[in-house]
């Protein structure tokens, strides 16, 4: 029985011998980008989620038809080879290198270990980590615009019930959920809020959609998703079941047209454009910046225009809709001359604003 | 005689590589259907991970990605060599990680004694999770290739929530548990690739694993354990305990290998940590003929194929990556054909040789006995069947004899 | 009581009717395949399959029964191309493994490849209509429970019913002798090779409609792994049954709305899914353990050598099927 041992060596061996082989003969792998074009590089994610890649991938985008530089996007499908795939990117030397969802700590240690490679986080949470001086990172005030999803949701609502489907229980994804929730309760203070949150499962539309059937059947006629990918089967829920929801991240609003309200975006796009575009232009600033509702880097799909809704709801939905944006309006302002405090989970958990949400 | 061994050994060697060469072929047309030539794709391939420069060695990725899988090979091998057919590698992976990764930041220790530590600490759990089959199979009776898939549900299941809630990392964002010391972590020689003691680590176990195997008596009862229970039974071997070892080493072994992915790569286990090395250790295993160099040879040869589709085809080429785990896939299908192809054709060359004596010797003398058919092999556990093939190839006792 | 009523809402049956759907096909098809004397590890492979294949001809211009049907041929298929290795002899498990990571890769390979370079396939398609059954629907807790699927539903429990009848009439019989012993089985003039590979073609249809329920009857949508393991509940499931085709609708429920039950219970308590989610598995390992504890036992009343049971669920031996 085992005399059969030799062949499978034989046969593996004269594999990778052949692959050695040729693996020594051909030019090096590293000498792609050595033109003069701006090449920028995004590691993280995998494209498609119809949500946080794909918006961070349409800046990218964007950047390479404004900019002309040269872009790339390296998928990370499995969280533990991220590492690997960031380290592997960096010897085909990018003049930037932007990465999204691997842990800071990470980064900052191959940032420190590669001084001359600069590295951009369109979207980071100020952790009270120094960055060396080769990174730079935005942080979203995604708190502001969420603010202003529940507006919306409070407004809209006939059966005085909301929900949220949320990807997990964690302060990045509360920073959403609880300021949604102020912003519900601001607009229509005997609202019940009905938050649910999931197992940090992102990509499973099936469980988007019994999640939200579920809240719906407890009577919230409005939700917001905060679940990636699994998010659109809450908008699928609503569409089929003649209720209301509202996007995250990018503008979803044409998903389901008549469907999603609005959208709260997260413009992790618009970071990544004007990081490159910064670096591009010799002004790469190191260190953390604050993005908000005053930068556009968060708010509603109507900002941009969207009126896909108006076009498409029911008219008595559709009615309704001027008014509601007056009070958006009405709020963005107090936000923005800081007379309202909204509840920030991420960065200022024990704030006031937080506090009175429980 | 001789000219027929050499006729054996051609088709042993050549048959497998046909797989190989089949299933590659079969790659270049799904490549071709993407438009693009298969020529430049494979040799983008090799090249993407076999090429060394002296900022950045590919290979050295390839060496740092195979170690962790190298071991869920060798756990594998061993335990389906004890004729338990157990694919738990993957909750065995995932648990040792955790534990690795628990003791690596809860408990202080000296640099080295706590690298060792916590990868004792991934072999305990892993044997923990690799035992429960083994306990399954012999005291209960049950099937345990299926117990070992329910485990591996519910360590994902058990797993995704400890890291999600219990030992999340206090304020962080995402789901991850706490990174480990600085005295915990294995020592690094690329700091470029993150090269270093894994791979140290995971070729040490390949020797280690091949001389308990062959070299040890534990080694010799549970082969004889998985190759001929009931052999081993009467020459006075407790069968049992072999294979509940084999069951416990085999899982300290997967443990280790998610133990040195947390020490030696990542620091901490992220959700999804859980992402097909263990079960990627069992095809190894399989590609590999079930031996221990064979095995690790193939788990190269897969973080080789994957490392180069990602960083070639992927991203220099734009290339679906999936092109590089479909081509694995085909090969183990072509490899899992072939072994009753070759059984067959054995068989077959075997009976014409057996005629061709008998018709000489009934030449000789007529009262010559009739040729028996070769009898079937005994191969009631599927990890022997696996290996498969050379019970039916020898040659009919009858014949050999006569 | 009002709460506990509260908790068992109407959303959740039918969130547990619905996640049970693919499981119990799976299921059957798991079970059909261990009748026949063949432990299935391909149900997930089949599903995929089923699952990209039915999108596909659904967004060819296919009608909704034309993507079903070709998911069941293309399942069919891969049953076949079991049923053709198990013929020659091939280690079947080893060979599920491949097929099960063949069917993963290749259908992201190829809806990249066609579709563009995303990672997830969003056609412009309609999924299956649900159907409100007059009457009942308007029952109050009946109505949730039976109204208001769509067909694939409906069709999965019949399977299973169709599928329990079918062991009281003779190829049923066949098909059980063959699997608890397939040497008696053809000596009693039994073609065992052909009941064999029927029922592997079979299974692997049945099981590929189960991922075509995903994609053509829910969701219009593809993306990688989408079964997300139902293949693998699926032989859990089947086991949990202990592969009685009278099991198999309690077992696939018991997956199903588990489910249902932990995405309830994190919107009504803090109590953690986790918990709810073992439950089935962990009842299916106490399952195995009885079964083969009692079958080990009567196994050593008889004076019968101790043979672990699990060992005569394997894939027979080349020789011994494929050559009687």
């Amino acid at each position: 029985m085992h005399t059969k041992t030799p062949r499978l060596i034989a046969a593996a061996a004269l594999g990778a011998g052949a692959l050695i082989l040729s693996g020594c003969s051909g030019p090096s792998a590293a000498d792609s980008g050595s033109d003069d074009t701006f090449s920028a590089t995004l590691v993280g994610g995998v494209a498609g989620d119809l949500s946080y890649t794909d918006t961070t991938l349409a800046g990218l985008e964007q950047a390479a038809e404004e900019l002309g530089v040269t872009t790339k996007h390296i998928e990370t499908p499995d969280a533990a080879q991220g590492e690997t795939l960031l380290r592997s990117a960096i010897p085909t030397s990018p003049d930037l290198l932007l990465s999204i969802t691997l842990p800071l700590d990470t980064v900052i240690s191959i940032a420190e270990q590669y001084p001359d490679q600069l590295i951009a986080l369109p979207d980071q949470g100020d952790e009270g980590t120094e960055l060396p001086d080769n990174v730079a990172a935005y942080t979203i005030n995604v708190h502001e615009g969420s603010f202003l999803a529940g507006v919306v949701a409070g407004a809209m609502t006939e059966s005085h019930v909301v929900g949220a489907v949320i990807g997990g229980q964690a302060p990045g994804l509360d920073q959403f959920a609880l300021a949604y929730k102020q912003g519900v309760l601001a607009a229509c203070p005997d609202c019940e809020v009905k938050l649910s949150y999931l197992n940090f499962q992102f990509s499973d539309p099936a469980l988007g959609k019994s999640t939200a059937l579920d809240l719906h059947s407890d009577g919230a006629d409005v939700i917001f998703q905060v679940a990636g990918g699994t998010g659109t089967g809450v908008i699928e829920a609503a569409e089929e079941n003649g209720f209301f929801a509202i996007g995250v991240d990018s503008d979803q609003d044409s998903v389901a047209p008549g469907t999603v309200i609005t959208s709260m975006l997260k413009r992790v796009d618009a970071n990544v454009f004007s990081l490159i575009e910064a670096a591009q232009n010799g002004d790469f600033a190191s260190g953390y910046t604050q993005v908000g509702l005053a930068d556009g880097a968060t708010g509603l799909s109507w900002d941009t225009g969207s009126t896909v809704f108006e076009e498409n709801a029911p008219a008595e939905a559709a009615a309704k809709i001027p008014a509601i944006k007056e009070l958006v309006e009405d709020y963005r302002s107090q936000i923005l001359d800081g007379s309202l405090a909204v509840c920030d989970a991420l960065n200022e958990p024990d704030s006031e604003a937080c506090a009175a949400l429980g | 005689m001789k000219d027929f061994d050499v006729a054996r050994l051609v088709q042993r060697v050549a048959v497998p590589v046909l797989a190989v060469i089949f299933a590659l072929i079969v790659g270049g047309f799904l490549v071709a259907a993407s438009g693009y030539p298969p020529a430049d794709a494979s040799f983008t391939v090799m090249q993407s991970a076999f090429s060394c420069s002296p900022a950045y060695c590919n290979f050295a990725t390839v060496l740092t990605t195979a170690a962790p899988l190298i071991l869920t090979t060798l756990g594998a091998i061993l335990v389906l060599s004890a004729g338990l057919f157990s694919i738990g590698q993957e909750g065995q992976y995932g648990l040792g990680g955790l534990a690795a990764v628990v003791v690596g930041y809860a408990i202080p220790l000296p640099e080295g004694l706590h690298a060792a530590a916590a990868l004792l600490a991934g072999a305990i759990a892993g044997a923990a999770v690799g035992v429960i089959p083994a306990v399954f199979r012999i005291f209960l009776g049950a099937n345990e290739l299926i117990v070992s898939i329910i485990l591996n549900s519910i360590v994902m299941l058990v797993l995704s929530y400890l890291v999600n809630y219990p030992l999340r990392q206090s304020g962080g964002s995402a789901s991850y548990t706490e990174v480990v010391d600085e005295t915990a972590r294995l020592a690094v020689f690329d700091p470029a690739t993150k090269l270093g003691m894994n791979i140290v680590i995971a070729l040490a176990f390949v020797v280690i694993v091949w001389v308990y195997l062959r070299r040890s008596t534990w080694g010799y009862e549970q082969r004889m354990a998985g190759a001929a229970s009931a052999f081993a039974r009467y020459s006075g071997m407790r069968t049992r305990v072999a294979v509940i070892r084999a069951a416990a080493l085999g899982g300290a072994l997967a443990g280790i290998g998610g133990g040195i992915q947390v020490i030696g790569m990542n620091y901490r286990v992220i959700d999804g940590f859980m992402d097909g090395t263990g079960f990627n250790g069992l095809t190894a295993a399989i590609l590999g003929g079930m031996t221990v160099f064979g095995g690790a040879l193939a788990a190269l040869l897969f973080s080789a194929i994957t490392v180069g589709a990602v960083n070639g085809l992927q991203i220099m080429m734009g290339i679906p990556r999936e092109i590089g785990a479909t081509v694995l896939a085909l090969m183990i299908v072509f490899v899992s054909v072939q072994a009753p192809l070759v059984e067959r054709l054995e068989l077959w060359l075997s009976k014409k040789r057996g005629a061709a004596e008998i018709a000489r010797r009934a030449a000789e003398s007529p009262d010559a006995s009739p040729p028996t058919a070769a009898p079937p092999p005994d191969r009631t556990d599927a990890a022997s069947s696996l290996l498969a093939s050379t019970a039916a190839g020898a040659p009919a006792p009858g014949l050999e004899e006569a | 009581m009002d709460a506990i009523l509260n908790f068992f809402s109407s959303e959740m049956l039918h969130s547990g009717i619905r996640l049970t759907t693919p499981i119990l096909l799976g299921a059957i098809a798991s079970a059909l395949s261990s009748r026949a004397g063949v432990l299935n590890l391909a149900i997930e492979a089949k599903m995929l399959v089923g699952a990209f294949v039915g999108l596909l001809a659904l967004d060819a211009g296919g009608s909704t029964f034309t993507a079903i049907l070709a998911a069941f041929l293309a399942g069919a298929i891969t049953g076949g191309l079991m049923a053709g290795a198990h013929r020659l002899g091939v280690d079947l498990i080893v060979f599920a493994i491949g097929l099960n990571m063949l069917a993963l890769e290749l259908s992201v390979y190829l809806m990249r490849v066609l579709f563009g370079g995303t990672g997830v396939w969003t056609p412009e398609v309609d999924t299956l209509d649900d159907i409100h059954i007059p009457f009942i629907e308007s029952i109050p807790f009946l109505g949730d429970l039976l109204s208001g699927y769509n067909v694939l539903v409906y069709l999965a429990f019949a399977a299973a019913i169709a599928f329990t009848l079918f062991f009281r009439y003779r190829p049923g019989r066949h098909l059980l002798a063959i699997g608890e012993a397939p040497g008696a089985a053809a000596a009693a003039g039994i073609a065992v090779p052909r009941y064999q590979a029927t029922s592997l073609i079979v299974a692997g249809g049945v099981a590929a409609v189960g991922g075509a329920f995903l994609t053509v009857g829910e969701l219009g949508l593809f993306t990688r792994g989408m079964t997300d393991g139902a293949g693998w509940i699926a032989v859990t499931a089947a086991l949990l049954a202990m592969n009685r085709p009278g099991f198999l609708i309690p077992a696939s429920l018991l997956f199903g709305f588990s489910d249902a039950f932990a995405i309830r219970l994190q919107s009504t308590t803090d109590l953690p899914q986790v918990v709810v989610q073992l439950l089935p598995f962990l009842a299916t390992l106490v399952v195995l353990g009885i079964v083969g504890y009692r079958a080990t036992r009567a196994a050593a009343l008889l004076g019968m050598p101790k043979r672990p049971r699990g060992a005569a669920k394997r894939p027979q031996p080349a020789t011994s099927t494929a050559g009687s």
